[in-house]
């Protein structure tokens, strides 16, 4: 029987140590889905690898029939590798372009701020969403999981157990506040 | 502005009370800021005439990364003229989700002859990885068939890469092959059963095959089908952290050959690799797959599929354009397969494992008498089929029988009339 319908059953079971076993085993699936999709050259993109990610999230979940706090944390701990794999591509195309030769812009920081590419912006919403976390930490969730883990509102107000309104409010919030800090 | 963690949480408690003011509202509310909370009113302002101006959302979803920019980073790890063990990489042949393929020879000379050298690159290196191919290498290099390429070395390198050396194959993968032969149905099932033979030959052996798929079976410049990777799934799946999932996901991405059996994580067994076989089979009668998806459907789907979906038969799921890759009409195709041939298939594909066909040879026999219209066993249980099938076998045979039958009727009938 595989590793991972093993642990499902585990965790069906009440048996909460299964839980931190089915995510490092996820972690490491997650990843090198990731890393192979993204070897296959072509159309790569990050955000493809953005719902890649999520299709194989929602496949684990869906496999086992999880109890609904199981889900929940599931999908929020889907959301963060999701991030960090996320950011370290980013990070790794910006050494890459630098590493070319490419004009280092951010030397003139206000000159970068004024142009801010797609892979800066996303490292600087993910260095604001560190900031926010500390202020309001379901805000920064919320965030992760709509910017980085391309959830739906529905899918979000279920994983956080809150109602959507919440989430549309919430959101909203944070989007401002996020827009703010990026400027 | 820069943001404070301390700031933020004001400004969301502010942003609360705010918005859920109108227009007008929200001016007076701004003015009437008290003083601790002065230092946000710009942020305040901004943040509120932005959210009131309509159109796309900001930080909605990512941005696009421009699709050519990192290409070149996720080339291969390995170089040309590089050294792995024995051997000497030229060119790279392919890459898959969990290996690297490339042209290779035998450095030292013990033989020119240039080989394909299967490169586990997403593998976890564990300590026991060489004992395991020491142990499975073996058995791999001891299947010797015309129909399967020939698996040479498994090992790992100094700096503890590990390899796999094999029969290197110029083909085509069996289905694109046929389509662009505009194979016959008949021809079809004929290349179908070098196949089964393979197959058997390595069942016998007490090896499965375990990925069963058109892009594994090669089809060579002289139309003889070859099967790689022989064994070779079991050998790169690390039996404790290498988990069946990860061979379906980093292997095809879409586990559209897989058996049930093997979605559900349960054993592997020879009728998974006959179901293989009959997905395989589908495709090149039918032209299609046994589960119809859009391609944008989510995995899970096809999963679920393969586990809960009704198989449509294989005369049902017939195009003009698959007709005539075959050389013939949809209706006279569709009219091949429905009977016999939609049988055989479905009794591969059967979702337990029990009703399948027992072993590739089964398969093939039943497949043969369909060749030679005898009675296919998948189909034996009616007797109207059973007497159809003698009746094509035996045309004039059955013909004149009929006739004898009839005469002797009619001249008994007049010998009891006229005794009467």
């Amino acid at each position: 029987m595989n590793q991972i319908t093993q642990l499902l059953q585990r965790l069906q079971a009440g048996d909460a140590r299964a839980r931190d076993a089915l995510f490092a085993v996820a972690y490491e699936e997650l990843r090198r889905l990731a890393r192979s999709r993204l070897r296959d050259g072509g159309r790569n993109t990050v955000l493809e690898t953005t719902s890649l990610v999520n299709e194989s999230y929602l496949r684990f979940v869906n496999a086992g029939e999880l109890r609904a706090e199981d889900r929940r944390a599931f999908f929020a701990y889907a959301s963060q590798v999701m991030r960090s794999v996320i950011l370290n591509s980013v990070r790794e195309r910006l050494a890459e372009r630098r590493g070319a030769g490419a004009p280092q812009l951010t030397l003139h920081t206000q000159l970068a701020e004024a142009l801010p590419g797609d892979e800066e912006t996303i490292l600087k919403v993910h260095e604001a969403l560190l900031v926010l976390e500390q202020a309001d930490e379901r805000l920064s969730k919320i965030v992760e999981m709509r910017y980085f883990g391309g959830y739906s509102v529905q899918e979000i107000a279920e994983a956080l157990d809150v109602t959507e309104r919440t989430v549309h409010r919430d959101w909203e919030k944070a989007r401002l506040i996020l827009l703010e800090a990026l400027r | 502005m820069v943001l404070s963690a301390a700031q933020m949480a004001r400004m969301s408690r502010l942003l609360e009370q705010a918005l859920a003011l109108d227009e007008a509202g929200r001016k007076h509310w701004l003015q009437t800021l008290s003083d601790e909370q002065r230092d946000l009113e710009p942020a305040l302002r901004r943040a509120l005439l932005s959210q009131s101006k309509t159109g796309v959302e900001a930080l909605a979803t990512l941005p696009k990364i421009d699709a050519n920019e990192g290409k070149e980073k996720f080339k291969s790890t390995f170089q040309a003229s590089a050294m792995v063990g024995p051997y000497q990489l030229i060119r790279q042949l392919g890459t898959g989700g969990m290996a690297e393929v490339w042209l290779a020879q035998r450095a030292d000379g013990a033989y020119k002859r240039s080989l394909a050298l299967k490169l586990p690159t997403a593998m976890d290196l564990r300590a026991d990885i060489a004992k395991r191919f020491a142990r499975e290498r073996d058995i791999l290099a001891g299947l010797e068939h015309p129909n399967i390429a020939r698996f040479y070395d498994a090992g790992v390198s100094q700096e503890g890469l590990p390899y796999l050396a094999m029969e290197y194959v110029h083909g085509e993968p069996i289905t694109q092959w046929c389509d662009t032969h505009l194979l016959e149905v008949r021809d079809r099932i004929k290349l179908f059963l070098q196949v089964l033979d393979a197959v058997q030959y390595a069942h016998a052996r007490k090896v499965l095959h375990r990925d069963i798929k058109p892009s594994n079976i090669l089809v060579t410049g002289s139309g003889q089908a070859r099967l790689l990777d022989f064994g070779v799934a079991k050998l790169l799946a690390d039996e404790e952290t290498q988990t069946q999932l990860t061979q379906l996901y980093g292997q095809a991405f879409t586990p559209e050959y897989a058996s049930p059996e093997m979605i559900r994580g349960d054993r592997v067994q020879e009728a998974s690799d006959i179901y293989a076989l009959g997905v395989v089979l589908y495709e090149l009668l039918s032209g299609s797959r046994p589960y119809q998806l859009k391609t944008n459907a989510p995995l899970g789907a096809l999963e679920h599929a393969v586990l809960q979906a009704q198989i449509p038969q294989p005369s049902s799921q017939i195009t003009e354009e698959s007709a005539m890759a075959r050389a013939t009409t949809a209706r006279k195709l569709s009219r091949q397969l429905r009977g016999d041939l939609d049988a055989i298939v479905l009794k591969a594909l059967q979702r337990d494992f029990r009703k399948r066909y027992l072993s590739a040879e089964t398969l093939a026999d039943e497949l043969q008498r369909h060749l030679n219209a005898m009675p296919v066993n998948a189909r034996l249980a009616n007797p109207i089929y059973r007497l159809s099938r003698f009746v094509l076998r035996h045309r004039t045979g059955v013909a004149t029988t009929a006739i004898v039958v009839m005469l002797v009727a009619v001249a008994l009938g007049y010998v009891f009339m006229r005794s009467a």
